[in-house]
């Protein structure tokens, strides 16, 4: 196991009227080169769950396992974890505060005291690694860039640490569908070419569960499902429906065909797999 | 008769540019000419940056235009001293209610507005618990917002000016980071708002699916009007939306792609009950 919890527990406020068990004995796996999409309803505990990934929170009870050692051991400084955990919270541009691209992004390697020649590296390495280019943005003021460019710069940001596992809480919100495509193209070229171990949590799970081997269901704080997407997507549909979450119109689509009676036999979450699957279907047309 | 006017906002040849600290001009906004009526429930639609907060901003006097003007309720938002009167009548919900809760209660948070309106007491506890029933709120009213998921606390700000009985309500992006069922919850209560109290809406979007429930539809690219009408209209047209970055629903995206693969569907499906309908009569069952 890279990344996991075992049995994590976590109480906001506790000893207060307003004590709320946010996360209960929660666990899970997730092996190096993984990607996993965290899932639930509103309040469920999945930005609770990332906080504690990379040591901005403290379990109650249980702990957190990354790359094979609990995370508060004596011998990880959380200053050193964070290098090699890389999180990119919810609306990520919102903490911006630099005058220019290139001081945004190597604001996390600076504080690595890195020289500043390989500041320059780490910042032009993450740049590329976004795709956006070096001549047009770095001296770009960060807030006068569009939503997609700002949430890539953020992302950057992160990535200029060179993290070994990357969280990203709700990436996808507020982006259009050019830049949602773009991000999700982005994640997968992470994970295939740079081995990056993700994490995304998600309400949005339209072609992103394509990249995703494992899915996580949180449901008031408590671990429902964990295991591959297919299995959670197809087998599960109807518990999934029943906390409030919705499959992927896409999804929904196919299983209203099969409901109606045609011979589809697997579920799809892609535009592309329901197309493949649609087609088997030319030889009953009429 | 009603001696009010039909046209409840109109934006003539209204345009808006940002500036750098260099005296840069980024235009946002060029000549936008659009009327929105009384009651009218508008839906608009654009990549990132094509303008949609900007003409957001615009309709509330957070933004003056550069040039042309904006007219709410026939008052011009150059007359900085009926910007209380602007602000009442278009009510705002930003992208992200962190930037809009102030209170630390959540029924602190939804009386702000009415005790700035100097209510009195018993009309703010009335109105408070009123808009809380509607969205799902009463069992959070004593919660700090702080301790609230992403979703409570935008169905906090929305309470918080639907609490107030706005003329209109401007909505960027309100949906962007709720669950599921929080997007149906906000969805059901704006539009029960729009058609029992005859709110006026324009609601910002990225997803068509949303957008397929306004009234009418427009759409913006580059800071112009690319496209005006019934939703149905501009969601079928698959060409055009794509041409600017845009996606049809996923039932449009669907069928033109296995209608390419010989399945001949109506050209002009939107909706994935249709979708459903269309194919199971087209292919035999089996």
């Amino acid at each position: 196991m890279f990344i996991g919890t075992e049995e994590l527990t976590h109480i906001y406020s506790p000893g207060t009227p307003f004590a709320c068990e946010s996360l209960q004995r929660v666990s899970f796996g997730l092996e190096k080169g993984e990607a996993a999409l965290l899932i639930g309803p509103s309040g469920s505990g999945k930005t609770t769950l990332i906080q504690h990934l990379n040591g901005l929170l403290k379990p109650d009870a249980g702990r957190v396992i990354f790359d094979g050692k609990p995370l508060e051991a004596g011998d990880q400084s959380l200053a050193n974890l964070r290098k090699r955990i890389g999180l990119v919270f919810q609306m990520p541009e919102e903490l911006f505060f630099s005058e220019s691209v290139f001081d945004e992004i190597a604001f996390a390697p600076r504080n690595l005291g890195l020289s500043e020649t390989d500041v320059q590296k780490r910042v032009l390495g993450a740049l590329a690694k976004v795709g956006l280019e070096a001549g047009k943005f770095l001296t770009r003021h960060p807030f006068h860039l569009s939503s997609g460019q700002k949430r890539l710069v953020a992302i950057a940001a992160v990535l200029a640490l060179e993290p070994e596992l990357l969280i990203l809480d709700e990436p996808l919100a507020g982006l259009d569908y050019a830049g949602q495509n773009n991000l999700i193209a982005l994640m997968k070229k992470l994970k295939e070419e740079e081995h990056l171990t993700l994490i995304i949590s998600t309400h949005h799970l339209e072609e992103i569960a394509a990249l995703a081997e494992k899915v996580v269901v949180l449901y008031r704080g408590k671990l429902i499902f964990y295991g591959n997407t297919e299995q959670i997507l197809c087998d599960k549909r109807q518990e999934l429906i029943d906390i409030g979450l919705a499959l992927p119109e896409i999804t929904e689509i196919i299983h209203q065909l099969q409901a109606a009676g045609l011979p589809l036999s697997t579920c799809c979450y892609s535009l592309a797999a329901a197309r493949q699957e649609i087609s088997k279907l030319k030889e009953y047309i009429r | 008769m009603s001696a009010e006017p039909e046209i409840l906002i109109s934006a003539r040849a209204a345009s808006f540019n940002y500036t750098d600290q260099n005296d840069k001009i980024y235009p946002a906004l060029d000549g936008v000419n659009l009327e929105v009526g009384r009651g009218e429930y508008l839906a608009l639609l654009g990549p990132n940056g094509s303008g949609k907060t900007t003409l957001l901003k615009l309709f509330n006097a957070l933004l003056i235009p550069s040039a042309g003007e904006v007219l709410v309720k026939g008052i011009s938002t150059f007359a900085a001293d009926h910007l209380f009167t602007i602000r009442r009548t278009c009510g705002m919900i930003f992208q992200n209610p962190d930037n809009q809760i102030v209170a630390t209660t959540v029924e602190e948070d939804i009386a702000f507005g009415l005790e700035n309106m100097a209510l009195p007491p018993s009309e703010i506890r009335n109105r408070v618990d009123t808009v809380a029933e509607l969205l799902g709120l009463t069992a959070l009213l004593k919660h700090p917002p702080h301790l609230l998921s992403g979703g409570e606390k935008q169905k906090t700000a929305i309470a918080g000016i639907l609490a107030m009985r706005p003329e209109c309500i401007l909505l960027d992006e309100p949906t962007a980071m709720l669950d599921p069922t929080g997007r149906r919850d906000v969805l059901d209560a704006i539009r029960l708002l729009n058609q029992e109290e005859q709110i006026a809406l324009i609601h910002v979007t990225h997803v068509p699916e949303e957008a397929a429930e306004a009234d009418r539809l427009v759409v913006l690219d580059q800071g112009r009007i690319a496209a005006e009408g019934p939703p149905q209209k501009i969601l079928s047209n698959l060409a055009l939306l794509h041409q600017l970055g845009l996606r049809g629903t996923v039932a449009a995206e669907l069928t033109a792609l296995i209608r390419q693969d010989g399945f001949l569907l109506p050209p002009n499906i939107f909706l994935s009950r249709e979708l459903v309908e269309s194919l199971c009569s087209l292919v035999q069952k089996s």
